[in-house]
């Protein structure tokens, strides 16, 4: 796609972003609400080109930091830049170079999808001569083409989420950042998301996403960071998380629910130990020597009814940093 | 500002309008239900409805029918003795006047000459009307007789205003005053809490466009919607003969009804942003523009009204509208058009600023 040529509104001369910068610079990014501190002093860059995503469970601090990235909400202190333009002072121009796919699809449900995107091109400045091809073209790639004219209110969830992220790549944004962007939508659309958000990355876009199924983290991202209580908790790639932090997984179902819990935990080679009813989940060091001790403990109190060992996944990773599930 | 961007706003809130009848119903219905009582109405109580019976074949039972026909006061159906009485019976009549039998003969005599009246009495109005209006058509009677009239003092009437106005008619422009108000306040508000209402508010804060670009195209919409809804009702009802403006004050009544428009959308735009709900937007919209209306001595002759409620009419804006539209239309007068103007641009001053104002402090809590 050619690169953004009239921005709405935007002076001439404006300061025009820098590619060689890093796509995001967050630089002691602090945000207070009276005594409580969502975001507690957070450092870090997202190369340009990269597909990042941002985890953390409800009330961690995600949408206040994503807030502050697009400029719908000031920092207490610390900075964001965008391509090197700083999203306080030049928030118009951040704006102009932003695509946002919020968690809410917040279309116009009374216009058909053409309309929508008609009116985000005039919000964008878009050049009247190049509308209506570039309009073609995003239907087009989300696949709403034959859709064109029919109302948002009669399109399907999955619909809606196509169109809305149609909608936030028209003006061709180089940063692009996705609040959820699968969330509710059926196995099928999610599939062709994906398939969206690798091809941004294939042209060199860059992309930040918040998501609440790690599948998608590992399927998408080239790094995660993990936030809790406003501060990063970890930083890295998904296969470098998952072996720095995963150690083994033991999975174990028994009759009855173990009251051995500090027992367990006292082992040798034991990380964690999670109890959900009958259902033990033990995060191990190494490669599974804790799990004959683990056995002995559990059998004194009746029997076990299955007993799975593996390779440790995000949620597992997720779990130890964090404490709770994403979806807490 | 950037023209096309407050144009792509305006534009996609009034095919929004266009494509929410609910909002279309709940503009029109109230000032429709209104019109509609105004016209029952006017009609129950302009010209009641009354059967003649002349039982006399002469010259002066002619002439009295006659001034019965000509008084203007009453809708008449001449009719005999037995017709009238089912007429009133089904209560099609709320009287019978009856010219009976030896009328003329009795005048012609210089004796007594009754004209009987029977009266339906169900309401002090109905009654009141007639006792009124039978005496007036005698009155009218003598007033033909010339010199030979042995009544000498007679009515001359000078009339204020260059023509009558039908009660109906009178109506009609308080009752565009409420439309108008109500489309306003809908229109105004409703784009506006639906931004927050559908979270949509967000796509426009994210995009490199100004606040100023936003609060205009919204005012300009909800302005735009009611002024044309104005404009049409104005020359439909002109084109029916309701109203019949001339000259230059088609242009007086066309910026009157501007200035209210701009006042409405302006106030609609500040509830929208407050509420940022589409439903209380309605509730409040309608009730607010009927309260406006009715306490602007919207229903009457404001004047004629209780002291109480033309204290309260001085600090009700649509008091001023109502009366710079009426003097153009109905009486080609300028009269007081400089303070109504001075008020109405005062009032939308101040509108606009409190719609800008909450639109401001909606959008800085995003």
């Amino acid at each position: 796609m050619s690169q953004p040529t009239v921005r709405a509104g935007i002076p001439a001369g404006s300061p025009a972003a820098d590619a060689a910068q890093p796509a995001i610079a967050i630089q002691h990014l602090t945000k207070q609400f009276g005594a409580y501190r969502a975001v507690d002093d957070l450092t870090l860059e997202i190369a340009a080109g990269e597909i990042f995503g941002l985890l953390g469970p409800n009330g961690s601090g995600k949408t206040t930091t994503i807030n502050m990235i697009s400029g719908l909400s000031s920092p207490t202190s610390g900075t964001v830049t965008i391509l090197g333009l700083d999203v306080r002072h030049q928030s118009r121009q951040v704006r102009a170079i932003l695509g946002a796919v919020a968690q809410e699809t917040a279309l116009y449900e009374e216009l058909s999808a053409w309309d929508n995107l008609d009116f985000h091109a005039d919000l964008y400045g878009i050049p009247p001569r190049e509308k209506r091809a570039r309009i073609a073209r995003t239907l087009d790639l989300v696949q709403l083409t034959d859709r064109k004219d029919s109302r948002v209110s009669a399109f399907s969830g999955g619909m809606k989420r196509r169109l809305a992220l149609g909608r936030a790549l028209l003006h061709e944004p180089q940063v692009i950042y996705l609040d959820e962007p699968t969330l509710g939508v059926d196995v099928q659309s999610r599939r062709a998301i994906w398939d969206y958000i690798l091809t941004l990355k294939a042209q060199g876009r860059t992309v930040l996403l918040t998501t609440n199924y790690l599948e998608e983290a590992q399927e998408l991202c080239d790094r995660l960071a993990i936030i809790d209580h406003g501060k990063l908790i970890a930083i890295d790639t998904p296969a470098h998380l998952k072996s720095t932090y995963g150690g083994n997984v033991v999975e174990i179902e028994t009759t009855v629910p173990t009251q051995a819990l500090a027992e367990l935990r006292a082992l040798p080679g034991v990380r964690t130990v999670a109890l959900d009813g009958t259902r033990l989940h033990i995060v191990t060091d190494g490669c599974g020597n804790a799990v004959p001790a683990i056995v002995n403990v559990l059998s004194r109190e009746g029997d076990l009814t299955q007993i799975l060992i593996r390779e440790p996944n995000l949620d597992d990773v997720f779990l130890l940093l964090t404490g709770k599930d994403l979806r807490d | 500002m950037h023209k096309r961007i407050i144009w792509a706003i305006m534009r996609k809130d009034i095919l929004i309008w266009l494509r929410t009848p609910t909002n279309i119903a709940a503009t029109i219905l109230p000032a429709l239900a209104l019109l509609l009582i105004q016209a029952l109405g006017s009609a129950a109580v302009g010209r009641s409805p009354v059967a003649l019976v002349v039982a006399d074949p002469g010259p002066q039972a002619a002439q009295i029918a006659t001034s019965i026909q000509h008084a203007d006061v009453f809708r008449l159906t001449v009719t005999n003795s037995t017709r009238a009485q089912i007429l009133l019976h089904d209560l099609q009549v709320v009287a019978i006047i009856t010219v009976p039998a030896g009328f003329s003969q009795a005048v012609q005599a210089g004796e007594k000459a009754t004209v009987d009246v029977t009266v339906n009495n169900l309401n002090l109005d109905f009654t009141n009307d007639i006792r009124r209006a039978v005496p007036d058509t005698i009155t009218q009677y003598y007033q033909t007789q010339g010199p030979t009239s042995p009544i000498k003092v007679t009515m001359q009437q000078y009339n204020l205003r260059p023509h009558d106005v039908q009660l109906f008619q009178y109506t009609v422009l308080p009752t565009l005053i409420l439309l108008l108000m109500v489309a306003g306040l809908i229109s105004g508000g409703v784009a506006a809490a639906r931004e927050w209402e559908a979270r949509t508010i967000k796509e426009m804060l994210l995009s490199p466009t100004t606040h100023t670009d936003v609060i205009t195209g919204k005012v300009l919409a909800g302005f735009t919607t009611t002024f044309g809804l104005g404009l049409l009702i104005f020359m439909l009802t002109a084109l029916l003969g309701w109203i019949t403006p001339t000259g230059i004050f088609w242009l007086t009544g066309l910026f009157v009804i501007a200035l209210v428009a701009l006042l409405s959308a302006g106030l609609g735009v500040m509830l929208g942003a407050l509420a940022q709900r589409v439903q209380p937007v309605i509730a409040i919209t309608v009730n607010a523009a009927l309260y406006l209306f009715f306490l602007a001595g919207g229903t009457g002759v404001l004047s004629f009204e209780p002291q109480w409620l033309q204290t309260i009419a001085i600090f009700d804006p649509l008091t001023y509208g109502v009366h710079a539209l009426q003097m153009a239309v109905f009486y080609q007068s300028a009269d007081l058009l400089g303070r109504d103007l001075l008020v109405l641009v005062g009032t939308v001053i101040v509108a606009l600023s409190l719609g800008v104002a909450a639109m401001r402090r909606g959008i800085a809590e995003g």
